[in-house]
């Protein structure tokens, strides 16, 4: 079934509908926040709530864009006010202890992947925004300034700037040397 | 010195597939070569987190029907606003011109409404109940 009629029946309250769209996209949404965050409790929290919000203002939604997009949109205006408001979303040096339970890769990768997730936190929000949604999800310049609502140059320029802050963070932990 | 920094920015381009001048990159030097070789490293190595496989424990399914009882809710709330809206002006209305038009309003008034009421409401119904099966 398309998107756009699927829209249209979760528009009429139809649970079925809401219900495909909601899972379907699931799976953007989660890694994206896990991504943006870094912190399985903050995740949690926005995507929650996120996940309502665009329940509630489903008649809000443009069926030009995608349904997966208008979410991360909801998800980055989310974490950015917490960003604002509460402390508790800002502490970048706090001990990363995401995987400890979680997680069943292997110890080296494991370790690999917490610095990763330690270079991704340190950069400003601004920054890794722009970064996740270009590398990850191969948004175009274009569709990043919608989400992040500020001109192409800007968001072009943030991103140069982050990939020249990561390879130094690279640098700086020894990992531009590894295979 | 800008030439260089200006060939990294095209570079990066290239490498997510925006729109870049492609003449520029065919005649790369060593540090503008070793720069493309860390962008891709740098790839690599930020792409584990796509591995990440995190457990957040979140119910979907009553997520998505905390947020339909919501929207009913605030559904329901506009309709009894605007059903309470209409009443009162109607009944201004009805009120408005019977003070103009008289006692002898009322009447003529009452016996439409008693005759037009069923055609009137019952294919609204019947619309409704149609639309609620479907």
């Amino acid at each position: 079934m398309e998107e756009k009629e699927l829209i249209n029946r979760a528009r009429n309250r139809d649970r079925e509908a809401v219900d495909i769209l909601i899972k379907g996209n699931y799976g953007i949404l989660k890694g994206y926040v896990i991504k943006l965050t870094g912190n399985s409790e903050e995740s949690k929290d926005i995507i929650q709530e996120t996940i309502l919000k665009a329940i509630v203002n489903i008649d809000k939604f443009r069926p030009e864009a995608k349904f997966s997009t208008w979410l991360i949109t909801i998800a980055t205006n989310l974490y950015r006010d917490n960003l604002r408001k509460n402390k508790r979303y800002l502490p970048l040096d706090e001990e990363f202890n995401l995987y400890e339970d979680n997680l069943e890769v292997k110890a080296m990768d494991n370790i690999k992947v917490q610095e990763v997730f330690s270079i991704l936190r340190q950069l400003p929000y601004e920054k890794r925004t722009v970064f996740i949604l270009k590398h990850y999800y191969n948004y175009k310049y274009e569709e990043i300034s919608e989400i992040m609502k500020c001109p192409i140059g800007t968001v072009r320029s943030r991103l140069h700037n982050c990939i020249k802050t990561i390879l130094n963070k690279m640098e700086e932990r020894g990992m531009s040397d590894e295979r | 010195m800008k030439d260089r920094e200006d060939k990294k920015h095209i570079i990066i381009d290239e490498f997510y597939k925006e729109n870049f001048n492609r003449e520029i990159l065919e005649n790369l030097e060593q540090e503008e070569l070793d720069f493309k070789r860390s962008i891709e490293k740098m790839d690599e190595a930020m792409n584990l987190v796509e591995s990440v496989e995190l457990e957040l424990d979140i119910n979907l399914d009553k997520l998505i029907s905390d947020g339909m009882d919501i929207l009913d809710n605030r559904r329901n709330r506009r309709e009894r606003i605007l059903f309470i809206l209409l009443s009162i002006l109607i009944l201004s209305l009805v009120v408005l011109i019977s003070i103009i038009g008289g006692l002898k309003f009322i009447l003529y008034f009452q016996v439409i409404i008693i005759t037009l009421a069923p055609f009137i409401i019952i294919p609204i119904a019947k619309t409704a109940v149609v639309r609620g099966n479907r």
